[in-house]
């Protein structure tokens, strides 16, 4: 009986954890390149490119701290889009214009470099318009290529 | 000639048998491939071959002798809630199991099974004796050592540090058996030793393991709440042209005590120079201390860093919009994000109404 109790317990657990997670997807899609940050960065803003979207900037985050000590050189927010696809969210679906440009962050770590962007299905539970599905689907396949891209490179 | 021949069909007979072997004597081939999901889905955090980094180091060979298959698929499946390690709970059965497999490649270690029997022992008793030789590191109430889990910033040259053994997500995974057996003969190359050794016999082990087992039955630990939100987005409607908009709300950052970093057209660097929509247009905005604490805390908040309010015009309405940024500890996963995020909210909500939207 005890014993019983016990597996019941763990499994309920397990349900309860599987019932909370989200949705559809996990919330981030991150990935180790074996490149160093900045042999990466250039790797990541062709493969942007090369899956048919424009560069927006690749952005510091240590602008003005380095001056009072901080520094995060080696960390760079790249921001990417279709233009006309942007220009269509912008008057279908204003409410979605805080997430965009899409963004990939990438930043070096003990020789290779790591990326993280949010994953576009993550926003699925917010956004529920049937159009909208198409195009976080869209992002989500063009993201993971991007960042297969970086991380399946030979050295 | 004969032998010649003899040799020849030797050759041809073993290589067939290779082949043969090679095509359907491996089961793992026609599997899921565990290395490219490893590298896929844990890479980033364990390291390549399991070697450490944000994660714990995984290629150890006492970690692999002393957890189960169970222990590590139901760890991939449900994560540890709160604490960076994310739920794979979309991936399939034989993806984890091929995970696990692989990890289980990368060295030669005895693979431990455990009876799923429960340890018979006294909680409230454990509870003292948790308190007296396990707290120190595990924490008062079983919520871990602050670092491994909980900072993405963490750095490299701390051991391993005490999981939180009141997360639901560990509770889920460890079997008693499996406790029992660390809390009997240690790890090495951890600071945690063995029991025994430290003087306790085998009914104090159980005693602590019931007491570790009943935070299963206690409600779950502030640790590893993660804040959920119905918005993704915060938004107002302001009663001024875009313009004025876009003034007032700069002024209502500064007089809040952040720093204006910059403004651009959100179409900027997307179409030509002078092709920008003027009337969606970007605030980037910052303290510097927390812009340096939040990195320092977990990198990847670039994706969120420095804030940023969206300001469009459409059909004659202005709004002001931003990325809920109390959803940052569900995002990452990370419970330490919580409170920085409520913070930013509530300092957009002071934006706002110092800029009468």
């Amino acid at each position: 009986m005890k014993r019983f109790i016990a597996i019941s317990c763990r499994a309920l657990i397990v349900l309860c954890l599987l019932a909370s997670a989200p949705l559809l997807a996990g919330e981030l899609l991150m990935v180790r390149s074996p490149l160093t940050f900045p042999e990466a960065q250039p790797r990541l803003e062709e493969a942007i490119q090369a899956q048919g979207y424009a560069l927006s900037q690749a952005e510091r985050v240590d602008i003005d701290l380095v001056a009072i000590g901080f520094s995060h050189g080696n960390y760079r927010v790249v921001s990417y889009g279709r233009p006309e696809e942007i220009k269509m969210l912008s008057r279908r679906y204003p409410e979605l214009m805080p997430f965009l440009p899409l963004q990939v962050v990438i930043f070096g770590e003990r020789g290779s470099s790591l990326l993280v962007a949010i994953n576009p299905l993550y926003l699925q539970q917010f956004f529920s318009q049937p159009e909208l599905a198409k195009v976080f689907n869209r992002w989500n396949y063009d993201l993971e290529r991007i960042l297969e891209n970086v991380r399946d490179v030979a050295r | 000639m004969a032998v010649t021949r003899y040799l020849f069909i030797s050759i041809l007979v073993v290589s067939l048998l290779g082949l043969a072997a090679c095509a359907g004597g491996d089961k793992k081939s026609d599997g899921p491939d565990g290395a490219r999901l490893y590298d896929l889905h844990c890479s980033a955090c364990h390291g390549d071959f399991g070697k450490g980094g944000v994660g714990v180091p995984l290629a150890l060979k006492d970690f692999l002798e002393s957890v189960d298959d169970d222990y590590l698929k139901l760890t991939i499946r449900v994560g540890r809630p709160g604490r960076v390690m994310p739920a794979f709970w979309y991936l399939q059965d034989d993806e984890i199991q091929a995970i696990v497999d692989n990890m289980r490649d990368w060295m030669w270690s005895k693979k431990p099974e455990f009876s799923d029997v429960p340890v018979a022992g006294d909680p409230q008793r454990g509870g003292k004796l948790y308190r007296e030789f396990c707290a120190e590191c595990h924490g008062q109430d079983g919520e871990g050592g602050e670092g491994t889990g909980l900072s993405f910033s963490r750095p490299r040259d701390l051991p391993i540090l005490a999981p939180a053994l009141n997360n639901p997500g560990f509770l889920a995974a460890s079997s008693d058996q499996m406790m029992k057996r660390t809390l009997m003969r240690g790890r090495s190359t951890t600071p945690m030793g063995s029991f025994l050794d430290k003087g306790l016999d085998e009914r104090d082990i159980d005693d602590i393991v019931a007491y570790i087992r009943s935070y299963s039955l206690q409600p779950t630990a502030e640790a590893t709440r993660l804040r959920s939100v119905s918005e993704a987005v915060i938004e107002r409607q302001s009663p001024y042209p875009y313009g004025q908009t876009m003034e007032k709300i700069k002024r209502a950052i500064t007089a809040q005590g952040f720093v204006v970093v910059r403004e651009q057209y959100l179409e900027q660097g997307l179409v030509q120079a002078g092709d920008e929509r003027h009337d969606l247009r970007v605030i980037y905005f910052t303290s510097f201390q927390s812009i340096n604490d939040a990195l320092d805390r977990d990198s990847r908040m670039g994706l969120f860093l420095p804030s940023r309010l969206t300001v469009m015009e459409q059909d004659g309405a202005v709004k002001v919009m931003a990325a809920n940024p109390r959803q940052l500890g569900s995002v990452f996963n990370n419970t330490a994000l919580n409170e920085m995020g409520e913070s930013l909210y509530q300092s957009y909500l002071a934006i706002f109404a110092e800029a009468g939207l």
